[in-house]
Order: structure tokens, then C-alpha cells, then sequence
């Protein structure tokens, strides 16, 4: 297993980066060659020599997502102004880029073995913390562990739990995560209790797994009073590309460039997230203060369109706008394809995004490679759908009724419609918008609704998201299937998709996964919403990817005077 | 004068325990809680309910609300607001670090709207019917009506994005050295809308009063005395048209307030507004209930401070005091 591996890896999408299907294609080749694991590493990304060029320069701003809790741990579920400064801050092992690749982060190269149940990541030898000690294996170790203790409340451990003796090492049974293995001062073996390839996703995608902290500064801590350690505070210690300066509560985080970032010194001097409202934000992006605004809407794009100060670039989203279906009130499944049917969803898309979206019939939307475009695309056709509910004997004068979360724009234009269309195929729904709490009660603990609409999820990451949403054993309250849908045959094609690294057999169960969900109508599915990202022309380098990942390449921008 | 003043901080007790009451009950019986407020529905269903159950457990949310009440209470008399159940920081330091910026921004405005609304009232009242007038009662109702967010924008829009004239939002220019220029260039337009709402307010109360006293007899004894116009509006109309204004000053206080929350929002201030608006939404009771004991303890003591100053500008007054 030595750097001769990352020769056999076939067919790079450019200079230190490889696309997933490649590198999953090309581990399978190698692990051929290898006999037993299959790898998929390649040369580090940053080997760059560290020619100085010019002194850092520029103090860029991104706009925050929310105001951040001003705890800077990474191990709450948290919102996206704490994703965005870890990123800065601190490092994962590893990551997407902008087009859905995995690329090398902490970790420079990773194998996999046959039913991906274990993984090996090599660490980069050259990396140090901020404050200068080496970064190690043991530091991984450290963060993996300390997300697994009960007292710290870690929202990862659902993800970290399928390695192997978690369960017993949190319930105090265990003093170690049998699991969870150093090889050597750089290598580290992570055995999962069943196997799974989107763990691998897990590891790159943000807000899933840690990014990873300092054993020497945080080893000691008490992992029930982590939140008042002084580190929470003012997290000076990471391996990113900027360090932590200060905190100023609804001003902004302040970060300074890490001239000894492993991917080469950035050539920003400084990077600013700042929180504003999303209105605020728009109004400084327009009047050149604020650099970097995501999820602009789709009226907005339109009218900056044209704007000498701002570019604006949308990329595709991987959430999905659904109207999930309570399935226990509508067990036949030809009433849930009426409603799918009974919609104009093409003509809806157009007036609320605008153009900005694309219209999806079942969940598995992505990356590329999973795709599969034989399916049912449910064309407005309200025929068939009195024809098809009553088939199911549907009885005209039952009355349901759709939630949502007062203030969510697209819904509020697309209920009336979604009303008065339901009406003309013989549904009366009444409208309620609700408060987000309530909402969230009525959808999540009181399981006590008929249609429910809502937006998002990380679909388009891996196909296996699906699972999360529609797979059985994931029923709410327990899990993410809000609509008590259950299909054995697909459960268990979820669990062989999981079960293998290879990319051939993994698109044909994926294919399988998408004509069930698609005749199957679980939820309404609508369509998936771009991300409009508004970035100031004054701002080079930046190439925005799916969902919310931008920093990948933070350290190459630039800004121009102007 | 000093009795009065100790009875009146005594009444100021059972107002602001009745105020904390109340508003504890109100944000128990609203729907969700600090746990679940800061995460997405996608992510909480994912979670589990395992997990939200625990952070309750942890921050002490599962006790029920008589308990947790009381125990609020007597840590309160002991001096301790609490800490926030979002980052676990007390809520004194918390709203220390706002009163000043917010108390900036208001200070600037209710100077601005009485160094200036009040002449402009008074000169309105005394003539009446003149061109000035009617500018002066048309703009103040064009002001007054506006709502502050929509003044906001639109400041914004000409000021910030249209000329550039003024930053946007915030309280400095990042990425510069603080100054104090840089900082009353980021005020100028928050006063400015808080200002629109306190001027027009008291230029119609300032010109109203004025035209009641002008209308009273010791005005034209005044005059027949032969004393000099001036002296006739300054000395006897104005004064007692200003028990009145400090009313609607006093009383302006919780408006000016009110308004903040609108006014820091927009302008992202990091005053008790913006802290007010995160504590709600993120469903923060101990930051939530700090900044409601604050703000009520302001507003009673605006109106005690108020009612002091009516003894100064009326010495009658001040003898009902007495006896009291």
C-alpha cells in the first residue's frame, strides 16, 4: 500500500482531483490488483511547493447563514454560520469539491475494503495546528471518540454509532472503540459494525461527521462541561486555512489567513462571516461591502441579473421540495400517483422558481452516476387522476388537510394552486400554516397530519440519503420517514446498496431504488431548487459546489481592489 | 419629593415580578423549545427523538414550568439572570454588551427628535396655517405612517446601494481600524429611521399644546402686560406646554424600543433588538426573560423619572407631591 496505488487509480478529472465514480471505479481496479483492499487514494492534493508569493491581502466577506450558537464545537447539530467558520478553521479527513468529488482533506489518500465495511484513511504527515504541535492520528482518534460519549450530546453519533463497539464504549462498557483503530502515527482504520459505502459520504459531507479537534488541548476536558471549556469559546487552535480571531455576537466572526495551511499559505489577510438578515445581506452585497450572499432567491436573481457588482451563479441543489404524504391515512398507493398527477407541477416550478430548479419523481437525484431517467415523469393530467382515485374509491367528500411552516415562501405561492387543482380532481384540502414549532410537532412527535409540506435533505449526495427518508426502520419519531411509508423489497435493495464499493453494481440497485419510489409516490416530490449563489465580482477563484459546499478552495481566492 | 420617589421604586416590585410572570407563563405555552428551535426539521427527524430528549434532559427543559419558574426567580434575587441554553453564556454579560449600542442609537434619536420636532411644533402652532404648516403636518404624517421596515429598506436602497454614501449594516467597516467617524457613519442611517418615528411625534404634540396655551387667557394678559412676544411664547406658553411633551417622551421610550428591534434588525446593530429577535427564535427563555425584565425595569423608571420632571416644570405639582 504505498504511493504506487495512486498510479493504478485510472482516468483523474483534473490535476489532484478524482471524480467519486472514478475513484470507487478505479479502487475497484486496484483492489483487483491488490488482492484484498481496495484503495482509492492518490497523490496529495498539496504538494504544492511553498513558492511565496504575494503577503496574504483583502478581508473578504461571506455572509452568514443564521447567527451562530458562539459555541465552537463542532459537534451540535448546528446551523450553517458554524458550518462555514469550521470550514475556515478547521479541516475534515475528507471532502467534496465543486462537482461532487471526493477529494483529499486531512486523510491524502483512503482504501476501502470489498463490502465496504472497512476504511483506512493515510493522513498527510505535514500538517500542523495552529499553534504549531503536529497533527497525528491520535487526534482523530480523539475527535471520533469524544463524539461518541453520551455527556457530550453529540448530534454525529447517529453516523458514528455503525462503527464497530460505539454503543459499548458510550454505555461505559468498553474502554475503547474496537472499531476505531490507530495503525500507526498517520493511519487510521475505521471498521463499521455493517457495511456502507455512504459512510465514506458521511466523512465529507458537513454537518455529518467532525471536523476534526486538538487531543492537546482538548484531552483533558470533561466531556459533559465541554460547552464552558475556554476552547468553545475561542477555538484559536485548528488546521485550516485561517485562525480564529473573534467572535462579535450579530457583528461577525473574524478569521486571519494560516500562512502554514498544508494546501499553501491563502491569499486572502483576512475572512469575515458576517451575520445579517437575508435582506440586509442583499442590500450590502448590492452596495459592494458583503462578497459572498447564498440561497438568493429566484426573483432576486433575476433582477440582479444583470448587476455590475455581483455575479450571480447557480449551482443544483440537493435538497427536495416535497409534500410529504401521511401513508397510514392513504395506504392505497393509487391515491398518493392521483395527487401526483392531479398537480401541474411543470407550470408551478416556472412561477415560483422561475426557472431556477429542476422537477424530480423520486428521491434518488444524485450525484450523476445514480441517475436513471426511465421513469414515470407524472405529466399534469387530471383524467387520470379521477380515474386513478376512483379506482381506489376515493370518497369525495372527505376533507384533508396540508401543513406547512408559516413563511416559507415557494409554499405559500404553490398552496392555492395546489388546492384549487386538488379540488378539480374531486380533494377538497383545506390550508393551514402553521408556526415552525407547531409544525414541527405535528410532523415529527405527533405523527398527526395528512399532507405536510416542507423542503431540503442532502438527496442529491449519495443515493443512499433515500434510506433516511423512506426506508422502515426509520419511521419518525425515531428516524427521518415522516411518512410511515414501508417497503420491504426496498429496504432491502438499500442495505445491498450500502453493502458494496462497487459503482456498476450500486447504479443498477439505485435504479431499482428509483422505480419503486417512483411508482410507489411516498410524498409528493416536486422538484429540487438551485442554490443562487451572489458573488462580488471583485472576488477570483471561487467555484461554488452542490448544497452549501463553497470553502473547498478558499485558500486560491482573491480579491480585487475596485 | 423622597418618599415619593421610594414609594414609587416600591410599586416597582410587584409590577416587574406580575411582568416576569406573565411573560414566563407566555413563552412556556409557546410551541417547541430551545432543543429543537436551532435545528431543521430534516436534520431533528434524523437525529431522533432519543437525542432531542437528552439535550432536553440535559438542559433542564423537562422540569415543569412552575419549578423551573421559581428556581428563575430565586437565583434572580441573588443577582443571577441565568445563563442562555443555547451557548451557555450569562445573560447579564449578554445584555451589558447591548444596552450600550442600543442605548446609542436610541439616545440619538430622542435627541434628534426633540432637539428638532419641538421648534418645529412651536413654530408651526404659532403660525398656524402657514405654508410651513402644512409642510410640517403633511411630512409628519408621511412619517409617522411609514413603517420603520419599509423606511429602513428604502434608506438603505438610496443611501447604501444607489450612492453609496452610507455602509449598509453594522457597526464598523470590517477589515479597518475602529473610529469614531466609521462609527457615526454606520449610525447615520438607523437614527435616521428611529428619528422618523420620534420627530413627527413630538412636532404634533409640541405644536398642539402650544396652540391650546396660546388660546388661554393669561396669554392675552401676558401680552396686555406688554411684554415682548418672545417672552410671551418662551416663558409662558412653552413652559406650560411641556408637561405634555415630557408625558410623550417618557412614554416614547417603549415605542423607541419596539422600534429598535425592527430598526437593529435591518441595520444588523448589535443592540438588545437583534439579541431580543435570536432569543426568540432560538426559544433562549433565560435571555428572553432577561431582556424583558430590562426593558420593563426602563420603561417604569422612564415614567418615574418622567413624573419627577413634571415637578420641575410645574411647581404645583411638586406640593401634591408633598402631601402624598
Amino acid at each position: 500500500m504505498g504511493h504506487n496505488e495512486a498510479d493504478d487509480a485510472p482516468q483523474r478529472e483534473g490535476p489532484g482531483r478524482l471524480g467519486r465514480r472514478e475513484l470507487i471505479k478505479g479502487a475497484a481496479a486496484a483492489g483487483a490488483a491488490a488482492g484484498l483492499s481496495r484503495t482509492g487514494g492518490h497523490e496529495a492534493l498539496a504538494r504544492q511547493d511553498s513558492t511565496p508569493g504575494a503577503a496574504p491581502s483583502g478581508a473578504l466577506q461571506l455572509g452568514g447563514e443564521s447567527e451562530p450558537a458562539g459555541t465552537w464545537l463542532p459537534y451540535r447539530a448546528s446551523g450553517g454560520a458554524e458550518t462555514q467558520v469550521f470550514d475556515l478553521i478547521f479541516s475534515r479527513l475528507i471532502r467534496f469539491d465543486a462537482d461532487y468529488t471526493l477529494i483529499p482533506d486531512l486523510a491524502e489518500r483512503f482504501e476501502i475494503n470489498d463490502d465496504a465495511s472497512e476504511f483506512t484513511f493515510y493522513l498527510r504527515q505535514n500538517v500542523t495546528w495552529h499553534d504549531g504541535t503536529p497533527f497525528t492520528a491520535r487526534d482523530v482518534i480523539f475527535t471520533y471518540r469524544m463524539a461518541m460519549q453520551e455527556g457530550v450530546g453529540a448530534s454525529q453519533y447517529n453516523k458514528l454509532s455503525q462503527i464497530q463497539g460505539a454503543a459499548a464504549y458510550r454505555a461505559g462498557e468498553a474502554d475503547d472503540v474496537t472499531g476505531l483503530q490507530m495503525i500507526d502515527d498517520y493511519t487510521v482504520k475505521i471498521v463499521l459494525e455493517r457495511p456502507n459505502i455512504a459512510f465514506l459520504v458521511g466523512a465529507a459531507h458537513n454537518n455529518s461527521l467532525v471536523w476534526i479537534l486538538p487531543e492537546h488541548i482538548l484531552g483533558d476536558a470533561d466531556p459533559a462541561t465541554l460547552d464552558q471549556h475556554e476552547f468553545a469559546q475561542n477555538p484559536t487552535v485548528g488546521t485550516g486555512p485561517f485562525r480564529f480571531v473573534e467572535y462579535v455576537p450579530d457583528q461577525y466572526v473574524k478569521t486571519e489567513a494560516n500562512l502554514d495551511y498544508f494546501l499553501g499559505a491563502p491569499k486572502l489577510a483576512e475572512v469575515y462571516v458576517v451575520m445579517a438578515a437575508p435582506a440586509t445581506q442583499l442590500a450590502s452585497l448590492e452596495s459592494g461591502e458583503l462578497h459572498i450572499m447564498q440561497a438568493i432567491s429566484a426573483a432576486d436573481a433575476e433582477r440582479l441579473a444583470d448587476s455590475q457588482v455581483v455575479d450571480i451563479v447557480p449551482t443544483p441543489g440537493v435538497g427536495i421540495f416535497q409534500t410529504a404524504i401521511m401513508n397510514e391515512r392513504f395506504p392505497d398507493k393509487r391515491m398518493r400517483q392521483a395527487f401526483m398527477y392531479g398537480v401541474d407541477r411543470a407550470t408551478l416550478m416556472d412561477v415560483v422558481l422561475q426557472g431556477q430548479g429542476r422537477l424530480v419523481h423520486q428521491s434518488v437525484i444524485g450525484p450523476e452516476w445514480a441517475n436513471y431517467d426511465d421513469l414515470n415523469t407524472y405529466a399534469y393530467n387530471p383524467d387520470m387522476a379521477r380515474q386513478l382515485l376512483e379506482e381506489a374509491g376515493w370518497d369525495s367528500s372527505r376533507s384533508i388537510e396540508l401543513i406547512w411552516e408559516q413563511g416559507f415562501q415557494a409554499i405559500e405561492l404553490a398552496a392555492p394552486v395546489f388546492q384549487q387543482q386538488m379540488s378539480e380532481i374531486g380533494v377538497n384540502v383545506t390550508l393551514t400554516p402553521m408556526d415552525e414549532a407547531a409544525f414541527e410537532k405535528r410532523v415529527i412527535e405527533d405523527m398527526d397530519f395528512d399532507l405536510a409540506w416542507f423542503g431540503g435533505g442532502a438527496y442529491g449526495l449519495d443515493p443512499d440519503v433515500s434510506s433516511t427518508y423512506y426506508a422502515c426502520a426509520n419511521w419518525t419519531p425515531n428516524g427521518g420517514n415522516t411518512t410511515h411509508y414501508c417497503n420491504e423489497e426496498l429496504d432491502e435493495l438499500f442495505a445491498q446498496g450500502r453493502a458494496t464499493s462497487d459503482i456498476d453494481e450500486r447504479r443498477e440497485i439505485y435504479h431499482q431504488v428509483a422505480k419503486i419510489l417512483n411508482e410507489d409516490v411516498p410524498t409528493i416530490f416536486w422538484w429540487s431548487e438551485n442554490m443562487i449563489w451572489g458573488i462580488s465580482k471583485q472576488v477570483q477563484g471561487v467555484v461554488p459546489g452542490p448544497n452549501t459546499d463553497i470553502h473547498w478552495n478558499i485558500h486560491e481566492w482573491s480579491l480585487t481592489e475596485g | 419629593m423622597g418618599q415619593v420617589v421610594l414609594h414609587r421604586l416600591l410599586i416597582t416590585v410587584p409590577v416587574l415580578i406580575g411582568v416576569t410572570l406573565l411573560s414566563y407563563i407566555l413563552v412556556s405555552l409557546a410551541p417547541g423549545d430551545a432543543v429543537t428551535a436551532f435545528i431543521d426539521p430534516v436534520t431533528r427527524a434524523e437525529l431522533g427523538e432519543e437525542w432531542v430528549e437528552m439535550r432536553r434532559e440535559q438542559l433542564g427543559l423537562n422540569e415543569p414550568v412552575v419549578v423551573r419558574y421559581f428556581s428563575w426567580l430565586r437565583e434572580l434575587v441573588q443577582g443571577n439572570f441565568g445563563f442562555s441554553l443555547i451557548n451557555g453564556q450569562p445573560v447579564a454579560g449578554q445584555i451589558l454588551d447591548r444596552l450600550g449600542p442600543t442605548s446609542m442609537l436610541m439616545g440619538s434619536a430622542i435627541l434628534i427628535g426633540t432637539l428638532v420636532g419641538v421648534p418645529l411644533g412651536i413654530l408651526s402652532a404659532v403660525r398656524q396655517y402657514s405654508l410651513l404648516d402644512y409642510i410640517t403636518t403633511v411630512g409628519g404624517f408621511l412619517a409617522i405612517s411609514t413603517p420603520s421596515f419599509f423606511l429602513g429598506l428604502g434608506l438603505v436602497y438610496l443611501f447604501a446601494v444607489r450612492w453609496r454614501l452610507f455602509p449598509s449594516s453594522g457597526m464598523r467597516t470590517l477589515g479597518e481600524d475602529d473610529s469614531t467617524l466609521d462609527l457615526i457613519r454606520h449610525m447615520v442611517l438607523p437614527v435616521m429611521v428611529l428619528a422618523m418615528a420620534q420627530l413627527p411625534l413630538m412636532m404634533r404634540y409640541a405644536r398642539s399644546t402650544m396652540l391650546e396655551v396660546l388660546r388661554q387667557d393669561y396669554m392675552t394678559t401676558a401680552r396686555a402686560k406688554g411684554l415682548r412676544e418672545r417672552i410671551v411664547l418662551m416663558s409662558h406658553a412653552f413652559r406650560n406646554a411641556l408637561i405634555p411633551l415630557i408625558t410623550v417622551i417618557g412614554l416614547s421610550l417603549p415605542e423607541l424600543l419596539s422600534g429598535a428591534v425592527i430598526t437593529e434588525t435591518i441595520f444588523q446593530w448589535p443592540g438588545m433588538g437583534t439579541l431580543a429577535v435570536r432569543a426568540v427564535t432560538s426559544r433562549d427563555y433565560p435571555v428572553i426573560l432577561g431582556i424583558i425584565l430590562v426593558t420593563a425595569t426602563m420603561v417604569l423608571l422612564a415614567n418615574l423619572l418622567a413624573d419627577l420632571l413634571y415637578a420641575v416644570a410645574d411647581p404645583r405639582i411638586r406640593l401634591r407631591g408633598r402631601r402624598a
